[in-house]
């Protein structure tokens, strides 16, 4: 059976994904993670493969992983929460990239592109 | 991002649908989409809660990818942020002075000057709201610090156009 992982392609760019997706998430300042279209579609696949199967799926929806002669160029897009200015908040999720990537992989990483396409207003 | 809901909902293409790369991109993410959410209807259990209020912020954060701020501070790659993000923190800040509303919002970017911007917002006052001089004295204070904090971004030139003006009981 073809699972969603090797739809993927490299399973690398899963784990890259998965330590960066979870080391943004976990950044002060940030709300979510945001999936564009396609994006939306692969999580929602995700969510049915996990139903069908009961094996866990690493949430990854709005980190995109692109692998260059064994080194990753990681593309971010996130809300952020209003707290702290969407600049430090991009500079620390580039910070906490690199460092989840280096400690639970072995790939290096060449860059971290921020996106933030959502400030979140005072309710 | 609405018109080429609209067509495919209706069905339909126009010439510039069929010849627009962005729009092709846009139709053929869509239609992915609405296999998803029927494979999601079919399933016997029921859908996430939140699958409505999941699919428009997807809509909205792809339609906010074309016009973008670079971000100042970011060393380990490009970091930006959505013009219209940006443009409803500043419509919410300036609409937080009581007796002002405001009506539109436009922001340009200085050639080599990164992380500064340039504002040109309209305006509606309350009429007896007070003198019009105090009150944009306040939305410049209140603009400047939003970009500041919520943002990461400071404004050279903030232009304020009073377009209208509404009597108090009109509210």
């Amino acid at each position: 059976m073809t699972t969603p992982l090797e739809n993927l392609g490299e399973v690398a760019d899963v784990h890259v994904a998965s330590a960066a997706a979870g080391a943004a998430r976990a950044t002060p300042g940030v709300e979510r993670l945001q999936p564009g279209l396609w994006g939306l579609v692969q999580q929602l696949s995700h969510e049915l493969w996990e139903r069908a199967t009961g094996e866990a799926y690493p949430d990854v929806a709005g980190v995109e992983v692109e692998m260059q002669d064994g080194v990753a160029l990681v593309d971010v897009t996130l809300a952020t929460d209003g707290t702290i200015p969407a600049g430090q908040v991009a500079a620390a999720v580039q910070r906490a990239v690199v460092d989840a990537v280096a400690a639970r992989t072995a790939v290096p990483v060449l860059s971290v592109a921020v996106h933030v396409c959502e400030i979140a207003l005072p309710r | 991002m609405e018109d080429v809901v609209d067509d495919l909902d209706a069905g339909r293409t126009d010439d510039h649908s069929r010849t627009c790369e962005h729009c092709a991109t846009a139709r053929r993410s869509l239609e992915n989409l609405m296999e998803a959410t029927a494979a999601l209807v079919a399933d016997p259990s029921e859908p996430p809660p939140t699958l409505l209020g999941r699919i428009m912020q997807a809509v909205r954060a792809e339609a906010r990818r074309g016009d973008v701020l670079a971000l100042e501070g970011a060393e380990l790659g490009p970091a930006d942020v959505s013009e219209v993000a940006v443009a409803a923190v500043l419509r919410f800040a300036a609409d937080s002075v009581e007796g002002v509303w405001a009506r539109s919002c436009h922001i340009t970017v200085e050639p080599g000057s990164a992380g500064t911007i340039a504002v040109a917002m309209t305006l509606s006052l309350r009429y007896g709201s007070g003198p019009a001089e105090g009150l944009l004295g306040e939305v410049r204070g209140r603009l400047a610090a939003a970009l500041a904090g919520q943002v990461g971004l400071h404004a050279h030139r903030v232009d304020l156009t009073i377009v209208d003006v509404w009597p108090e009981e009109e509210l």
